[in-house]
């Protein structure tokens, strides 16, 4: 399926899509929070879309608007893309997990809610991941500051395009 | 006539036999090590040691000796203390008696040695039931290894012991079929007079199947690849000698090579003629016992640079399922043969 | 285990109540379960990996892979840094695959910006990553081998890896990391020599490899070791994620050099190796016929590379990307390595979301791991190929 396809597919099928953006030759769907699990186990199952492989899950920090979900799948057979996208608040995000829909997402969301602080709910071992247990904070934040680079800017920043800032 | 009343003395004989035997076992592995390190090395098309004695490395097995000295000497806190300080003296003490029963060539033609010296000849020792004695000492070792494993306290060592003694087990059974095929053949359980048999031909050429049998067998024995699983540094890191530092390493590491040299030799005097030679029968008899073990040793060195491991279960299905029931029939045709000729 | 009921007892004479209880021994002997911890310093976990088993004997009844020894926060780092210095960044995770990684950068910031290399830029870069693609699974290979005991793989594999790396160097002035594309095009043209050197190569190449043929899929024992083990069926591979070699070895042939074909890959002729079962030795032997295709793609790049500049000729002083998103799929060595770029129009990414195979490659390995025996771990390990860098960045 083309790109537009995808989109009025999952409006007409779900009816979850708010919106889509088509750019750079793929598709994105923004979905509500609530129709998340629903809408990513009909692009596994249906088979028009027959998404087989979730390439990644992250999240994309938009300071005020909170939390942009991205859930990024391809099809082996049909060889097309789609990024399925949920928007969060910003205090206490949740979104139920996806890990019972595929393994491979499991991980994703341990990496996720470690570094952004949003809340898989039902994942069945949602420890840290990546970071030292004892790590406060979570690191991908915009809020969260690089200390090093609160202290001293980066020097290399400024070479050789940016010498007047 | 002090030369005469010298060998005459038991304990004059006795004292040098035992030097001999004991500079052979500590010279003969660092030669062997050496060889290992340049012809694995020029076999994986690069240089191996270099630097220590100048002239290509020779001196780097003693330097490395040296540094194994040098080192402290750590013991584990959990350890059990006196069993891991034990077990490397219980593994390398066994190997080194092999030695006193070689026979390095043929017996003197006129011997003056009083009896209870062992005769006169290149050995050490002439039991009477050498065969035997050089299976059973040889088989000591794993003990140290089990207790090598337990008292490290490490999960690693342990399981690298366990599969030690597993291997043993699974090993020495077709190692004493095959060498047993041949005491019958040449109707003695000296090894001398093993020796002495094969001067028509060598028990190889009747006794190809045990040759081999007895080769795949020592290798097990020796955790040598692609038999080396108690080892496996991939897996359990370096098995039973993981918490190991310093010289006791370094006998573990001795005891290792010279049971590749003690095994050859006992395989060469079994199956390859022992002191026999071919083409030039001039050259000495223990020269030929030397060349003879030092093919055979490089052989083993060569199976390292060419195979990978096998598994601890497909190992003991090779001993239980082919090995011992191909020794058995070996032992039955020998007796056959025996009997019709 | 746990101790179950006991066998229906045999009571001693004694009267009742005072009887001795015989119980056969057998299988009500309690056993315990042993965990072991190997890694994060273990010699086959080349990096620091660690997994934690519990074993039955020697049998693993669970697996559990403890990772985030070398992460770095590339994701957060190269929100403080410009596109250029995300190219320097970039190449240092995955150590084995540079060039991959910083041409996957490379061209999701002129996706964004709308540029496009010129046409001999995009010829050496893939000329660049077939070369890193080589020396990539060069190293797998001889690893392999290595771990299943067979050392001399190992240093065959460095003698060739030596002499690629030369020829890397030639045109990029570094072994490992490369730093070698630019947002537009490449670093500098190559240099006098370095095609007839690279066409010498690949001739020696290919002739040494026959050594491994015979070192490794040829070997009965190698064989033993890796046929029907660590099965992995393509549809479990595929829902975890897996790309690359390792879903190749189960049957599904999805590259995306094939599928969406970058650079110049549509305009020359190649094939994407596959096994049938899924085992160790399928994901061994279709690293090994890789290596085989990507000296066929060099060799006809050598006969078309076309001359030309390797920049485009007006380059804007400042890299802004205009505000946007994007995600960019590369088939680097180990699979798909992509880059989800999002741009509020700065110098620097809003985010810049590293998707590596490797992590996607070890989260499966649980699924491997379960009842095998504790030296498969290592044939099972060594196949499913990742570097450390890769899977923690």
């Amino acid at each position: 399926m083309t790109p537009d396809e995808i989109a009025a597919h999952l409006t007409e099928a779900t009816g979850a899509a708010e919106r889509s953006d088509v750019a750079h030759g793929e598709v994105s769907v923004w979905v509500p929070n609530d129709k998340w699990v629903e809408v990513a186990t009909h692009l596994r199952d249906c088979g028009r879309c027959h998404f087989d492989l979730p390439t990644f899950l992250t999240a994309v920090d938009l300071e005020e608007q909170g939390f942009e979900v991205v859930l990024h799948m391809y099809s082996v057979r049909r060889q097309h893309h789609v990024n399925v996208k949920t928007q969060l608040a910003r205090d206490e995000p949740r979104l139920p997990t996806l890990s019972g829909v595929w393994n491979g997402l499991n991980w994703c969301e341990r990496e996720t809610w470690e570094l952004f602080g949003i809340d898989f709910t039902g994942h069945p071992n949602q420890v840290k991941l990546l970071l030292p247990v004892e790590f406060e904070g979570f690191p991908l934040r915009k809020d969260f500051l690089l200390m090093t680079r609160e202290a001293k800017e980066w020097p290399g920043l400024k070479e050789p395009a940016e010498v007047e800032h | 006539m002090i030369f005469y009343h010298f060998f005459s003395n038991p304990w004059a004989v006795f004292a040098l036999k035992l030097a001999a035997v004991f500079i052979f076992f500590l010279t003969a592995p660092l030669v062997l090590g050496y060889v290992e390190h340049k012809g694995l090395a020029h076999m994986q098309s690069r240089l191996g040691p270099m630097e220590a004695g100048r002239f290509h490395g020779w001196a780097q097995l003693i330097a490395d000796g040296v540094k194994f000295i040098q080192k402290e000497d750590i013991v584990p806190d959990a350890a059990d203390r006196r069993i891991f300080m034990l077990a490397p003296m219980i593994v390398i003490i066994p190997v080194s008696l092999v030695f006193l029963v070689i026979p390095f060539g043929p017996a003197a033609v006129s011997c003056h040695a009083p009896a209870g010296t062992g005769g006169c000849g290149f050995w050490g020792e002439n039991f009477d039931v050498g065969i035997f004695f050089v299976l059973a000492i040889s088989a000591i070792s794993v003990i140290g290894m089990l207790m090598a494993g337990w008292a490290s306290a490490n999960k690693f060592s342990l399981i690298g012991a366990i599969r030690g003694a597993a291997q043993l087990i699974a090993y020495e059974l077709p190692l004493v079929l095959a060498a047993s095929a041949v005491a019958m053949q040449a109707g003695t359980l000296s090894l001398v007079g093993i020796g002495d048999a094969q001067k028509a031909y060598w028990f190889v050429f009747p006794q190809i199947a045990g040759f081999i049998i007895f080769v795949i067998a020592s290798l097990a024995e020796l955790s040598r690849p692609p038999f080396d699983m108690p080892i496996a540094d991939s897996e359990i890191i370096f098995g039973h000698m993981t918490e190991y530092t310093g010289i006791r390493f370094g006998l573990f590491l001795l005891s290792e090579y010279a049971g590749i040299v003690s095994l050859s030799a006992i395989a060469v005097v079994l199956y390859l003629g022992a002191w026999h030679g071919f083409i030039v029968p001039w050259i000495p008899g223990p020269i030929w016992t030397l060349a003879k073990i030092g093919a055979l040793s490089f052989l083993v060195i060569w199976l390292r640079a060419t195979y990978p491991r096998l598994r601890e279960d497909q190992l003991q299905k090779m001993a239980w399922k082919y090995l011992i029931p191909i020794a058995l029939v070996n032992i039955l045709l020998t007796m056959i043969f025996k009997v019709v000729f | 285990m746990a101790v179950t009921e006991l066998p229906t007892a045999g009571m001693l004479p004694g009267g009742p109540g005072e009887g001795v209880q015989v119980v056969i021994a057998g299988e009500e002997l309690p056993t315990q379960e042993m965990t072991l911890s190997i890694g994060p310093q273990h010699p086959s976990t080349h990096g620091v990996l660690r997994v934690v088993l519990t074993l039955d004997g020697e049998r693993i009844d669970t697996a559990t892979p403890v990772i985030g020894y070398m992460h770095r926060a590339f994701d957060k780092l190269s929100e403080a840094r410009d596109y250029r210095q995300i190219i320097a960044l970039s190449n240092r995770h995955d150590w084995l695959s540079a060039f991959g990684n910083e041409l996957g950068v490379a061209l999701a910031t002129e996706r964004l910006m709308g540029i496009e290399a010129p046409e001999r830029a995009q010829w050496i870069r893939m000329l660049m990553a077939e070369w890193n693609r080589v020396l990539n699974h060069l190293m797998f290979l001889g690893s392999f081998g290595l771990e299943l005991g067979a050392m001399t793989p190992m240093f065959y594999a460095f003698r060739e890896r030596e002499d690629i790396q030369t020829l890397m160097e030639m045109a990029t002035g570094a072994r490992m990391h490369f730093t070698y594309c630019r947002v537009g095009g490449l670093k500098e043209d190559l240099p006098k020599g370095f095609l007839q050197y690279s066409e010498v190569l690949v001739k020696r190449i290919r002739h040494r490899l026959l050594d491994y043929e015979g070192l490794l899929l040829g070997n009965e024992i190698f064989k033993k070791r890796t046929v029907g083990i660590g099965v992995l069926p393509g549809e479990v591979a595929k829902s975890y994620g897996v790309t690359g070699p390792i879903l190749h070895a189960s049957g599904v042939a999805e590259d995306s050099r094939k599928t969406e074909p970058y650079l110049k890959y549509s305009e020359v002729d190649f094939e994407v190796p596959v096994g049938e079962h899924g085992d160790s030795f399928d994901r061994f032997n279709v690293l090994y016929h890789r290596i085989e295709q990507s000296l066929r793609i060099i060799e006809q790049v050598h006969a078309k590379l076309p001359a030309g500049p390797i920049m485009p000729g007006k380059m804007p002083k400042y890299l802004k990307p205009p505000e946007g998103w994007t995600y960019v799929r590369t088939e680097n060595s180990l699979g798909e390595t992509g880059y989800y770029l999002v741009s509020r129009g700065d110098t620097k990414p809003w985010r810049l979301k590293m998707r590596t195979p490797s992590f996607h490659n070890v989260s499966m390995i649980p699924y491997l791991l379960k009842g095998v025996l504790l030296p498969d771990l290592i044939a099972v390990l060594g196949s499913v190929f990742f570097v450390v860098g890769d899977v923690d960045r």
